[in-house]
């Protein structure tokens, strides 16, 4: 099963569906297809991992769900973020640059 | 916040699992969507998109994991499987749960009784602080006694080592009205006992110093919380009478609820002041209070704050100076000691107690021991049988920690069901050992039958730690993840390696023999024990058949003295005349009724060979005493009437010939003058100490304890001369009366009734009756009783789990013995084999259980009455009983092995 791939992405999934959602709500298969978009099909978001993860996002109340109609008419049930969401993404986003900055350096530094 | 989440979740959990399933199944539409547009076949878009989305079970299963409080649905989850199970399978929750309920009752009522018997703190405040002084004989330490009160005052005055010192003194005295008396713990006790100890009266007050002081006999009582329970919480008892020992004393406090005063094992009911010490103990006319040379006040020092036991030997040696000079002839060659306070009220160490109840808690401990093997080895044989479910679990996706705590949860249910059989099997133990010893001593004991918070959590304990005994391996061991293999498996069948089948089995089957061979084997050394001191009470040497003991106590009644005499001379006189008795004798002491007086003697004249002192047993008797109790003369003769009514009569003694030897090894006793010592506790004698009496008798050694390896000397005072108002009287019937026991005891009790209807019957029963309910044979029956208990519940276990693996075993191997059968091997050889590998598996425990008994045998030597720690006939008999057994348990399925039908085996398996 996929649980140690992902086990090691657990941290950067949650960043990345915060992420999605900054802009408007969506289900979970929308959240599935634009970060795929986002990542320019590079990434490929595992369903595996990513119900556990929206459920353990809204537990953690980042992300409050509600059932609406989506773009085909059909009854979906959407995320979006709450207030304490976006702080929390905000100071996600932060982290991951100076996690990512600090790791260049140690790349390029040799 | 996130906690009313969390609630909430856990709360619509049935909503959330639809709204999941939905949105997952619309997941996986608009996969499928996207899929056709991608350019695929309906159906085969449907497909592709289930399988990207994956496992829709484990990602919901996932999926719930994140919700609130998932572990105790979960637990729930667990459990509702695991109830289903058992109830699936009656005969095995059946099983375990007895044998459980056995092995944690058993632990549970031991621990019952250790605890209240020997851990349960004292009801006073700081116990450490409290040491009992003693007075000790320089030359031989283990002698030692009590004080004075003259003495005590003294010490008390010394304030070098106690903040305060007490003096209290244990008596019975009868509490009740003129028709009905009972005999009621009490203790006659300083004025400062309540502050020393640091318990106020939870009503009323304490005493006042001047209710101490000897001469001023204040009729006032302090009662026990439960004599104010038995007079069912009488609003009106502070202030009102209550009759004690025939005179009226006045309520004026109670104590608070669990008090017991300084006895830890059984309540003090009543406490009066010093100052009635004359009164209750009915030494009308002098003041023993006052004699300087009383030893009836035991005296309990609270040591100064911040001083310990060991800082004490110089003040003490100071203290013990000062004393000397004080009281020149009775403290001569003495000196002080301080020891803790003894639980049992005794002058002896309560380290042998200990040891038993440690010992006893041991060998519980043992069998729960080997309750949990048996358990461990019924779940693995039915795990095994469960492979197949677990490996379905696994590969379907579940966690191996979800299946071990699964597993685990199971174990807790059936330790849980269990406990409530073991608490359930534990009270009603306690409750027979209680009643038991209730019929033995008439005492409000500390020891109850009664669900404590302490009980009720030693049982949870003993089942939470049953569970990790016997449920954590086995569930370790079946979800380790070859699950493939048994997948494949065909159930029933063996096809790894044998090995591996039957060894991790079997060392579990050994242990579980050794350690019940090692029980059994305790349990057979206490029974022989048991069966040594109950043949020894046999022989006394008194003649006891056709006697019967009546046992009264005017002194309880409030009668004085020469009242007390006149009633007993009147009731003898009655008893003797009785048709079909042939004699009666009032006697101050019987053997074996567990309290002895003892004395030293002088010898005053006669050849200067043998000891010119010794310390003896003595009684008081009447002139009958001799032919009642079944001792006949030896040389001499008894008392006469006069010597026996008249204190004024000429002073003379008998004597047994042990004592006979002591002082006069060459000539002949009789004609013989010895004389008494002075200040030694027991029942005064009339005359005063010192007086030359002349031996008129001499009658052969009586054993005065079961304990006791050997007869000790003894003499006989004429009953006037040795007098306690606690008698008892031996009544002998002729053997030729046909009447009953029942019946005559009956007649018995209507004469003391004709006599004086309001003297205090204690007991009432035939000789043979006193001596099977000695308190010491009591003892040792009941512990014998205990391990047997233990050891037959040791054995049936291990019955039990010999013939549940070698059953399993034959059942797992049928095919091949059906093979083996097909290919020509006789029933007999089969037999033969399944037999051989029971016998390997037997004799292996029973060697390391004979290693295992012999060390137990050395741990419990010191407690067997005459019965050696290597006894032949317990080491030949315990193990030749397990090995019968074990031999019988091996022997059922190895005869059923043989019944195989070749043909069937094959084409079944």
């Amino acid at each position: 099963m996929a649980n140690n791939k992902a086990d090691l992405l657990q941290g950067t999934l949650d960043l990345l569906i915060l992420k999605s959602l900054q802009l408007e709500p969506m289900h979970g298969f929308g959240i599935a297809v634009r970060i795929g978009q986002m990542s320019q099909d590079m990434l490929t978001v595992e369903q595996g991992s990513l119900y556990p993860a929206l459920y353990r996002l809204e537990e953690q109340g980042w992300i409050k769900a509600e059932w609406g109609v989506s773009d085909n008419n059909r009854k979906a049930k959407f995320y979006a973020l709450t207030a304490s969401g976006r702080k929390q993404l905000t100071a996600e986003e932060q982290s991951w640059a100076k996690l990512s900055t600090a790791i260049n350096f140690v790349l390029n530094g040799t | 916040m996130k906690l009313l989440r969390k609630l909430q979740s856990f709360l619509h959990k049935a909503k959330r699992d639809a709204e999941m399933a939905e949105e997952m199944r619309l997941h996986v539409e608009l996969q499928a969507e996207s899929n056709i547009k991608a350019g695929m076949e309906p159906a085969e878009a449907r497909y592709a998109a289930l399988r990207q989305f994956g496992n829709v079970a484990v990602i919901q299963e996932r999926a719930r994991e994140q919700r609130g409080f998932v572990w105790l649905d979960q637990f729930a989850q667990d459990l509702k499987y695991g109830a289903r199970l058992l109830l699936k399978h009656p005969g095995f929750t059946a099983a375990a749960v007895t044998v459980l309920a056995l092995g944690i009752g058993a632990n549970a009522a031991v621990f019952n009784l250790v605890h209240s018997l020997l851990f349960a703190p004292p009801t006073y405040a700081r116990p450490a602080e409290v040491l009992r002084v003693l007075s000790q004989d320089r030359m031989n330490p283990r002698q030692v006694r009590d004080f004075s009160y003259p003495a005590y005052r003294e010490i008390r005055a010394d304030h070098a080592l106690f903040s305060d010192t007490l003096a209290s003194a244990l008596l019975v005295v009868g509490v009740g009205g003129k028709d009905e008396t009972r005999g009621t713990p009490a203790a006659v006790v300083s004025a400062n006992f309540f502050s020393v100890l640091g318990v106020a009266p939870a009503q009323g007050r304490a005493f006042l110093p001047e209710e101490e002081v000897p001469g001023s006999t204040s009729p006032v009582v302090i009662v026990s919380h439960n004599f104010w329970r038995k007079r069912h919480f009488d609003p009106g008892l502070l202030g009102s009478p209550v009759l004690i020992n025939g005179r009226s004393f006045t309520v004026i406090g109670i104590m608070p609820e669990g008090f017991t005063g300084t006895t830890a094992l059984f309540y003090t009911q009543l406490w009066l002041p010093l100052g009635v010490y004359d009164q209750v103990t009915g030494h009308e006319g002098r003041s023993a209070l006052a004699d300087r040379a009383g030893t009836a006040l035991m005296l309990l020092g609270r040591l100064k704050p911040g001083l310990t036991a060991a800082a004490t030997s110089s003040g003490l040696r100071v203290l013990e100076a000062s004393l000397e000079r004080q009281f020149p002839a009775e403290q001569k060659d003495r000196q002080l000691a301080l020891a803790p306070l003894s639980r049992f009220a005794s002058n002896e160490n309560d380290a042998a107690v200990a040891w038993v109840g440690v010992l006893l808690l041991g060998m519980a401990a043992i069998v729960l021991l080997v309750a949990c093997l048996n358990l461990a080895n019924m779940l693995l044989a039915r795990g095994t049988a469960r492979r197949k479910e677990i490996a379905l679990r696994l590969a379907l996706g579940g966690g191996r920690g979800r299946i071990v705590r699964q597993l685990l949860t199971e174990g807790l249910l059936l330790a849980l069901l269990g406990g409530t059989g073991g608490l359930l099997l534990a009270l009603w133990l306690s409750a027979l050992l209680t009643a038991s010893m209730g019929r033995m001593i008439p005492l409000d004991l500390v020891w109850t039958a009664e669900p404590q918070p302490a009980l009720l959590a030693a049982t949870f304990g003993f089942a939470v730690l049953g569970t990790v005994g016997f449920a954590l391996a086995p569930a370790l061991r079946l979800s380790r993840a070859d699950a493939l293999m048994h997948l494949k498996d065909q159930a029933g069948e063996d096809v790894a390696p044998r090995r591996w089948k039957y060894l991790p089995r079997q060392p579990l089957v050994s242990a579980q023999i050794a350690l019940s061979l090692a029980l059994l084997t305790a349990a057979a050394l206490f029974m022989r024990s048991a069966v040594q001191a109950g043949a020894s009470t046999m022989d006394t040497g008194l003649e006891a058949g056709g006697v019967y003991l009546v046992e009264v106590d005017a002194g309880l009644g409030g009668y004085n003295q020469s009242q007390a005499q006149a009633i007993y001379r009147r009731l003898n006189e009655r008893f003797a005349a009785l048709p079909g008795v042939e004699s009666a004798s009032p006697a101050i002491d019987v053997p074996l009724g567990g309290m002895d007086f003892e004395r030293k003697v002088f010898r005053m004249a006669g050849p200067d060979t043998g000891n010119s002192t010794a310390s003896a047993k003595w009684n008081g008797v009447g002139e009958d005493y001799f032919k009642a109790a079944g001792l006949p003369l030896l040389r001499g003769r008894s008392f006469t009437a006069a010597e026996v009514a008249d204190a004024g009569s000429p002073p003379v003694v008998i004597i047994n010939d042990l004592l006979a030897k002591q002082l006069w090894p060459a000539g002949d006793a009789i004609g013989q003058r010895l004389q008494l010592s002075g200040a030694e506790a027991g029942p005064t004698l009339a005359k005063g100490a010192g007086e030359a009496m002349e031996v008129v008798g001499i009658v052969p050694a009586v054993r005065h304890n079961l304990f006791e390896s050997q007869p000790s000397p003894c003499f006989y005072l004429p009953f006037v001369r040795g007098f306690a108002s606690h008698v008892f009287f031996h009544v002998r019937f002729s053997s030729r009366t046909p009447d009953s026991e029942a019946a005559n005891i009956d007649l018995l009790r209507r004469v003391v009734h004709e006599v004086d209807p309001a003297l205090p019957v204690l007991a009432l029963k035939s000789f043979r009756q006193h001596l099977d309910g000695n308190i010491q044979i009591w003892t040792v029956r009941t512990g014998a009783m205990l391990f047997a208990v233990f050891g037959g519940l040791a054995l049936c276990l291990a019955v039990v789990g010999i013939y549940g693996v070698v059953a399993y075993s034959v059942a797992r191997r049928t095919r091949e013995i059906g093979i083996r059968m097909a290919l020509g091997a006789r029933p007999v050889a089969v037999q033969r084999m399944i037999l051989g590998e029971g016998a390997v598996m037997v004799g292996s425990g029973l060697m390391a259980g004979l290693l295992l008994a012999l060390v137990i045998g050395k741990v419990v030597s010191s407690l067997l009455y005459r019965v050696g720690a290597l006894d032949p006939v317990a080491f030949t008999l315990a193990p030749l009983v397990l090995a019968l057994a074990a031999f019988f348990a091996c022997w059922l399925p190895a005869r059923a092995a043989t019944k195989v039908d070749p043909m069937v085996a094959l084409r079944t398996g």
